[in-house]
């Protein structure tokens, strides 16, 4: 329950041409508790999710690629354009910085998109194990680790290509402290969609890492971060 | 009233999926709206999704007469290309397909798998795709014998039929542009060869294998989904193509030589980009997003400098300008961080995910090997007068060995693999339980 109402609130928090790409988790999880379902049916709306995941997330990966090539190109021409003249061009700056803010965050999300669906998927399974005492997880499972949607490596890739040029070319030196209680006011500014779906994010995965009652081998070891790296300086208001 | 709600679920679901449906609908982007059956076979169109309800009489023909404008459009259309063999990645793209029949918007919401229903006797045109777009679907082990699958799969039908079928039978009736095709299309014979495929392929679990292997990235260059049933130059659109930066590099270079994106045509890219598996439609839908990914930034970057001069001769707007600043990027510097703890926590949930699958396999495979080795013990040293032994209540030596050590370990979760090795145990010896009990 805790996790469908995460995924929920998940879906809630991502950018609107997301939210009916996600697992219907609710829906699936109603229908294992009717008595008359066949396996066979099941087992084709579970390839139907996944189907939904496959197209999805190919769909995007293709997307980012391409911005993430259109980005570089610009950060050369900016780069090209002022050389060591910082000042004139601020605006540009900000708003390059902004953008590759905003694209890592996006990539993050998708990342955490192939995740959320695959521990529903997981779940899913668990409990249809559980009511028909079956053996369907195990396969099932195996099968969705070799499904596109999962292999995130590219993405990821990415993800960490970006943290790294967002630290050399555009390095802050700001006291941390008191900067972060402006910033968590004035997150208007840099992509609030994106920030909230973040945050949610993690305290989805915090919660669900915190133990459960039906723990098992197949479950997840508690998060490994501290309170006050996640909780401090955000609140969703 | 949508007919998601109708389809295939008892009516304390219904609910559910209508607000699915409506999400779906507003939601759906533009791109899947079909016109025409040739735009689909150019856009990696969407399929319909039918819920397998299947009666035999009119009522059954109005179930997919609705969804006829769409899904005919299809079939009919692909029967004008050579379709390949094979993609148990089905091409659609969304799960819910918007029908525009006579004009007006409904909600399709089907099944792939009942699709074959509607293929069956299309099946001169479409046979390779279909039947084993089918075996995707019912290739997974049914742990009943085959008679037993069969009946489940009519009954459970029956429920649905039960619960669902004349609210929606009747606004079918009641909609326009029923094409006359399908309830040609529906009769009884089809259920039967629906029921007859499953039982012959639900205990063929080596196609299960090549059926996802199918999925499997197996050209590194290129990277498209199927790759094993045909040769790459009959693929259709119907293949999803997997991108990469490099193969990205390589469009770049080609759009380039040909004098930018808007010069270039697809069939010029394709040819300088030479690259094995590549068709045509994906490199036109690709040149569609790449076109539409210059197009913004280069609107907003040619706004930006007449801007910056304009703020550069104000001294009020500038000191306060740099404070906002100095805000914004703290703003985003926090952004970052969270985004990044983000990152790092999902790679390493991931990890761990595949590595809680990887050792439960393992154990699972050790279980099964133990349990093996019991019954040809067994076999051999026991006459049949025997009372059957359950190895789950006598673990043999090896066994309990290994369930000391997973527990005694220091790690967490070989510790919790110890503790589901149990029901691992329990439910593998359980279903051997069964099957040894129907041998008999």
């Amino acid at each position: 329950m805790k996790f469908g109402k995460r995924i929920k609130e998940q879906i809630q928090e991502s950018l609107p041409e997301w939210r009916d790409k996600f697992l219907r988790y609710k829906e699936l999880k109603n229908l294992i508790s009717s008595p008359a379902l066949a396996e066979s049916i099941f087992v084709g709306l579970l390839n139907a999710e996944i189907d939904k995941f496959n197209a999805f997330f190919v769909e995007q990966e293709e997307d980012f690629i391409i911005h993430h090539k259109e980005l570089q190109s610009r950060i050369q021409r900016l780069v090209e354009k002022c050389g060591h003249n910082d000042e004139m061009f601020r605006e540009e700056i900000s708003e390059i910085r902004k953008d590759i803010v905003n694209f890592h965050g996006e990539m993050v999300l998708l990342v955490n998109y192939s995740n959320i669906n695959y521990t529903g998927l997981a779940k899913i399974l668990k409990k249809y194990d559980k009511r028909t005492r079956g053996g369907l997880r195990s396969p099932f499972i195996q099968k969705v680790l070799h499904q596109p949607f999962f292999k995130t490596d590219l993405v990821s890739r990415l993800v960490r290509e970006w943290e790294t040029t967002m630290d050399a070319v555009f390095p802050v030196t700001v006291v941390e402290a008191e900067a972060e209680r402006c910033a968590a006011v004035t997150s208007a500014a840099a992509g609030v969609g994106i920030f909230r779906n973040t945050v949610a994010a993690l305290l989805t995965m915090k919660e669900m890492r915190r133990g459960s009652s039906t723990y098992s081998a197949f479950s997840l070891p508690p998060l490994n971060i501290s309170d006050s790296d996640l909780s401090s300086p955000i609140h969703i208001p | 009233m949508t007919l998601a709600s109708d389809f295939g679920f008892p009516t304390a679901m219904s609910s559910s999926f209508t607000t699915l449906e409506e999400r779906y609908r507003h939601n759906f982007p533009n791109t899947l709206w079909v016109s025409s059956g040739q735009e689909l076979m150019n856009n990696s169109p969407v399929p319909c999704q039918v819920f397998p309800l299947v009666s035999g009489g009119s009522s059954g023909g109005n179930l997919f007469s609705s969804s006829s404008g769409f899904c005919n459009g299809v079939y009919v259309s692909s029967s004008s290309q050579a379709r390949p063999s094979v993609s148990t990645v089905p091409r659609d793209r969304m799960t819910v397909a918007h029908v525009s029949g006579e004009g007006r918007r409904q909600g399709c919401s089907v099944e792939t798998q009942s699709l074959q229903l509607i293929n069956q006797p299309q099946e001169q045109k479409n046979m390779t795709w279909s039947s084993d777009q089918l075996l995707g679907f019912f290739d997974f082990p049914v742990p009943d014998p085959q008679a037993e699958s069969s009946r489940t799969m009519v009954s459970s039908k029956e429920v649905l039929l039960k619960y669902e079928w004349p609210d929606w039978a009747d606004q079918l009736i009641s909609d326009d542009g029923l094409e006359p095709n399908w309830s040609e299309l529906l009769g009884d014979p089809n259920v039967l060869n629906l029921d007859s495929k499953i039982t012959t392929s639900s205990s063929d679990i080596a196609r299960q294998e090549i059926v996802f292997k199918n999925q499997h990235q197996v050209d590194p260059s290129m990277e498209p989904f199927d790759t094993k049933n045909s040769p790459a130059s009959s693929m259709t659109s119907k293949q999803r193509m997997r991108w990469t930066p490099e193969l990205h590099e390589a469009f770049v270079e080609a759009i380039n030589q040909l004098g930018g994106s808007e010069r270039a045509t697809p069939k010029a890219v394709l040819k300088l980009m030479n690259s094995p598996g590549l068709t045509i439609y994906h490199v036109k839908s690709h040149l569609q997003k790449y076109r539409t990914a210059r197009y913004k930034p280069e609107l907003s970057e040619n706004r930006e400098e007449p801007q910056v001069k304009n703020l550069k001769t104000i001294e009020d707007i500038k000191s306060l300008d740099l404070k906002t600043s100095i805000e914004i990027t703290e703003a985003l510097r926090l952004q970052m961080k969270v985004q990044k703890q983000l990152h790092e926590q999902l790679e390493i949930q991931r990890s761990l995910q595949l590595q809680i699958e990887e050792q439960g396999r393992y154990l699972q495979m050790m279980i099964e090997k133990q349990q093996k080795m019991q019954e040809n013990k067994k076999d051999t040293s026991f006459s049949s007068s025997m009372p059957e032994v359950d190895p789950c209540l006598a673990p043999s030596p090896n066994l309990s060995q290994a369930f000391h050590k997973a527990t005694n370990s220091e790690s967490s979760i070989t510790d919790q693999n110890g503790c589901s090795t149990m029901d691992q145990s329990e439910s593998a010896s359980g279903t051997s339980n069964r099957k040894r009990v129907r041998e008999d």
